[in-house]
């Protein structure tokens, strides 16, 4: 069992609806394979940084969970055959990944403010 | 008289230094664009470590976070004045 996140992103032209569905798919399919779905985030319509599919916006989700390598297999099968993934990228978390995501999950970096006191703080115990 | 070199100044050169190190930073996000533009330039290249005093090992880092940003379409590949 490794820890992964998965970013992927949806094609603007769905209704929020339809976007919301296909997410429910990609979770389901990745539960079927037993893996435990630790966050599921919605970006919500973002603008991209260059146009993709001669779209320059897209639906961006991000879903972290635990599973065997082999599900990165099934789930990738599953990205290509929806046409309505315009972009994915599956990543292993390593060991400063997991608590970084975890630090991340409890809004420590939300907004810059926080950031900086926190750094501050950080150098004040150096 | 005008053939000598003039005296390099050495406690005026701030020496570089890393600033992952220093901060104790121990994993750069690919998902935090605001935070990956300190490491390019206005062309969305990405800066060398003689510019930016990164250490060698998270250099490696940053260019791979760059990298997957840009796939994500979080960063461009090449822009214009980004800065």
């Amino acid at each position: 069992m490794k820890n992964y996140e998965t970013v992927f992103i949806l094609n603007p032209v769905l209704s929020e609806d339809q976007a919301k569905d296909t997410v429910e798919k990609f979770v389901n399919v990745l539960k079927k394979a037993n893996a435990e779905i630790l966050n599921n985030e919605q970006w919500g319509l973002k603008k991209m940084a260059y146009p993709v599919n001669k779209k320059s916006t897209g639906f961006y989700n991000l879903i972290e969970f635990t599973a065997d390598s082999t599900v990165i297999n099934t789930l990738e099968t599953e990205y290509r055959r929806d046409e309505s993934v315009m972009r994915f990228l599956t990543t292993v978390l390593d060991k400063h990944a997991v608590v970084y995501n975890q630090r991340r999950r409890k809004g420590e970096f939300r907004n810059k403010e926080n950031r900086k006191t926190k750094k501050a703080e950080e150098g004040a115990s150096r | 008289m005008t053939l000598m070199n003039e005296p390099i100044k050495r406690a005026e050169i701030k020496p570089k230094y890393c600033r992952f190190k220093k901060n104790g930073i121990k994993y750069i996000d690919y998902k935090d664009p605001d935070f990956l533009l300190k490491f390019i330039n206005e062309q969305g290249k990405i800066l060398p470590r003689r510019l930016t005093g990164t250490s060698l090992k998270f250099q490696k880092k940053v260019a791979q976070a760059v990298k997957r940003a840009r796939h994500l379409a979080l960063l461009p590949y090449v822009g214009d004045s980004l800065k």
